[in-house]
């Protein structure tokens, strides 16, 4: 098992392309890494040039303290888990996870070790004399994970191994690939575009876009106290609420003000009244989750708490909870409300922000202020 | 010397621009004109250049082909086949030995790609390295012939060894042999451990133990079938049949036997294995296990291409199985 550091990561195509920028990240011994982000962020390539299957244009990479920049792939002691791996039909389970320890010529009793060892593992010792045809979705991606295994690398890298397999099967899977992870304690790569695996998988999360890293974080401190709009808008579904707006001062009190809307921000919330007060007559962005909007009939207190008229556009009944579509000034936000909530479509209603857990954006560097 | 487009110009005082879209029948061009230059390059015979085509169309019609030695008869088989099916679809195979080296496969591929051939098919024993499943990942047209991945899913054409071995068991046992000796490849080669495994499972069929005593590891030439052979001559319970693990093997086999004054099939019985064209050559004929080598070359390179031409591909696995062929040296 290794560290795995990445220092000044560049990545740049012989056409001129830079996919990834100065990416800097410390990946701990047994830790569970997992990179997200849009399509096109370059988490992808970013793993790949660990794996060694890109060149790395610029900056160093260590696998443990050594410098891997220049070692061949096959040397660099990793495992790769893609979404497209290859199970043969013609060889049975056993087979499937020994023929790369075979064609690597290593002694049979050790092959039979490691298979045995991955099957147990894994919970497929009963299953080494099947043919792939009679195995389950689940079962296959097991002795692919197992393939993986059985090489006993210092890191494993996975690009999106969940992503083949249905919705039901995917959560069953990840919830075995933490359990996977909890008793072999492998150093862990994870990359997805689905933030909703990163959040219950990682020990810590990098969040990128446009081949840069934006935060790297543990999965709670990236939801609480994320650092930019993009973060904040990319982590957490239904989305985080955006809404533009304005810093005044009025007498003793900061008023965040915008088309539909006037929130004063509690006297109590001092450090935020600190950070504010350089902005006031600036533009800002207001951030709010939609589970920090209420219906005001179920907040319980006034305090940290300010209310805003909106009109109820569509309802969106969850079982446990509603979604709620508002509409506020010209921009439509999104609330998870009480299910007892008796909100009807077209209602003119107060609803209520949670101020406590407000976030506020630099309108031009989108960077976040509190 | 044959005529250019620029004589055709010439001799027709129009630009070369309308030389070549007539020829390559695009619009643009008046018909009567049009006639005038395809009776032109008609009745001068002219052959378009395809170095300069390809190099304006920034693609070649050629496909590589990446294997360790062609002088091996089994790869040779594989190459004609896919020539075959290149020539028809009207490209040329440009055929890489790289004598299972890395390096110079790595440099192969780049050679390839600089050159921009459409595709390449990468036949062979070993697992695919990183540099071939990264081309994969990339999307560029590749089928692996005999080679296997562990980390993806790249299109694929296998022999499965496994089966081929059985069979050959199966009938020495269906023919009243019951001490049937292994002449095998090397012991840590995966398609001696394939063929040893198919040898085993036909003989617990039969409920008969194997008998390690019956089992030579060797290398795969035929010196190797005549000395194994000897070995086996040496036993208190000699064997009444055997398995050569590939045709060469049973070459050596049926020499020494011969050389022993033993009569083939009566007193010892041969199967071998690939159906080479040794294997008619050789006195009494060989029972075998058939390859489909044709077969492998061929729908590795119909796989490539549909990848080439944009096609869905039907299997992208597609396991190939051996067939015995039986003669009479059993």
């Amino acid at each position: 098992m290794a560290k795995v550091t990445l220092k000044n990561i560049d990545k740049i195509y012989p056409n001129g392309f830079q996919a990834v920028y100065d990416a800097n990240i410390e990946i701990q011994d047994k830790e569970f890494m997992v990179f997200v982000g849009p399509s096109g962020c370059a988490k992808s390539t970013t793993l790949r040039m660990v794996a060694g299957l890109e060149e790395i244009s610029g900056g160093e990479l260590y696998i443990g303290d050594k410098l891997v920049n220049d070692v061949a792939p096959k040397d660099r002691d990793i495992a790769m888990v893609f979404q497209n791996y290859a199970l043969y039909p013609h060889m049975n389970v056993y087979d499937n996870m020994a023929f790369g320890l075979k064609l690597r010529k290593f002694d049979s009793s050790e092959i039979d070790r490691r298979v045995k060892e991955a099957a147990r593992v894994l919970g497929i010792e009963t299953l080494l004399d099947r043919k792939p045809k009679e195995l389950s979705g689940g079962q296959r991606q097991r002795v692919a994970m197992g393939r993986a295994i059985v090489r006993e690398p210092k890191v494993f890298l996975m690009d999106e191994p969940l992503s083949n397999l249905d919705a039901k099967l995917r959560v069953q899977m990840r919830a075995e690939l933490s359990k996977l992870h909890e008793r072999l304690q492998t150093t862990t790569i994870y990359v997805t575009h689905d933030q909703v695996e990163a959040m219950t998988l990682a020990d810590r999360i990098v969040v990128m876009k446009d081949g840069v890293i934006q935060q790297i974080d543990d999965p709670i401190t990236l939801y609480n106290q994320p650092t930019n709009m993009f973060v904040a808008g990319f982590i957490g579904s239904p989305a985080m609420n955006f809404l533009d707006a304005k810093i005044e001062a009025r007498g003793d009190k900061l008023v965040l003000t915008g088309t539909g809307f006037d929130l004063t921000i509690p006297a109590k919330m001092s450090q935020a009244m600190k950070e504010l007060e350089t902005y006031v007559g600036k533009e800002v962005v207001f951030g709010i989750r939609p589970e920090d909007i209420m219906d005001p009939a179920f907040v319980e207190t006034n305090e940290n708490v300010d209310t805003v008229e909106a009109t109820v556009e569509v309802i969106e009944p969850m079982g446990s909870s509603i979604h709620l579509h508002l509409s506020v000034g010209e921009r439509t936000i999104v609330a998870i409300v009480d299910p007892q909530s008796e909100a009807k479509v077209g209602d003119v209603m107060k609803i209520a922000f949670d101020l406590k857990k407000m976030h506020i954006f630099d309108a031009e560097t989108e960077e976040a202020i509190i | 010397m044959s005529i250019t487009m620029k004589d055709i110009a010439a001799k027709l005082g129009v630009s070369e621009s309308t030389v070549s879209r007539a020829i390559n029948n695009k619009p643009g061009v008046g018909e009567d004109t049009k006639q005038k230059i395809l009776n032109l390059a008609r009745r001068y015979n002219y052959q378009p250049n395809l170095l300069a085509r390809n190099l304006a169309r920034q693609e070649s019609n050629m496909i590589g082909l990446i294997l360790p030695d062609i002088s091996s008869l089994f790869y040779s088989e594989v190459t004609r086949a896919i020539q075959d099916i290149a020539t028809k679809h009207g490209y040329q195979v440009m055929v890489c030995n790289t004598d299972s080296d890395e390096k110079r496969e790595s440099a192969y591929i780049e050679w390839l790609q600089g050159n921009k051939i459409a595709g390449i098919i990468f036949l062979g024993n070993g697992l695919a390295n990183n540099k071939i499943i990264n081309l994969g990942l990339s999307g560029y047209p590749i089928v692996l012939a005999n080679r296997l991945v562990e980390e993806v899913m790249l299109p694929s054409v296998i022999i499965d060894n496994n089966t081929g071995a059985f069979e050959a068991t199966k009938h020495l046992l269906e023919r009243g042999h019951k001490r049937i000796a292994l002449i095998n490849g090397p012991k840590d080669n995966l398609t001696a451990q394939n063929r040893f495994r198919g040898y085993r499972e036909a003989l617990k069929e039969y409920n008969l133990d194997y008998d390690p005593s019956l089992i030579i590891n060797k290398d795969w030439s035929r010196e190797c079938g005549y000395q194994g052979f000897l070995e086996l001559l040496n036993l208190e319970e000699p064997p009444t049949a055997i398995f050569a693990a590939n045709d060469l093997i049973a070459v050596g086999v049926i020499e020494a036997i011969k050389m022993g004054g033993y009569l083939i099939p009566e007193e010892i019985a041969v199967v071998g294995f690939e159906d080479t064209i040794v294997t008619s050559i050789i006195e009494p004929p060989l029972t075998t296990v058939a390859q489909p080598m044709y077969e492998l070359g061929a729908n590795s390179a119909k796989k490539l291409f549909s990848l080439i031409e944009d096609e869905d591909i039907e299997e992208n696995i597609e396991i190939l199985t051996s067939k015995l062929i039986v003669r009479k040296s059993t």
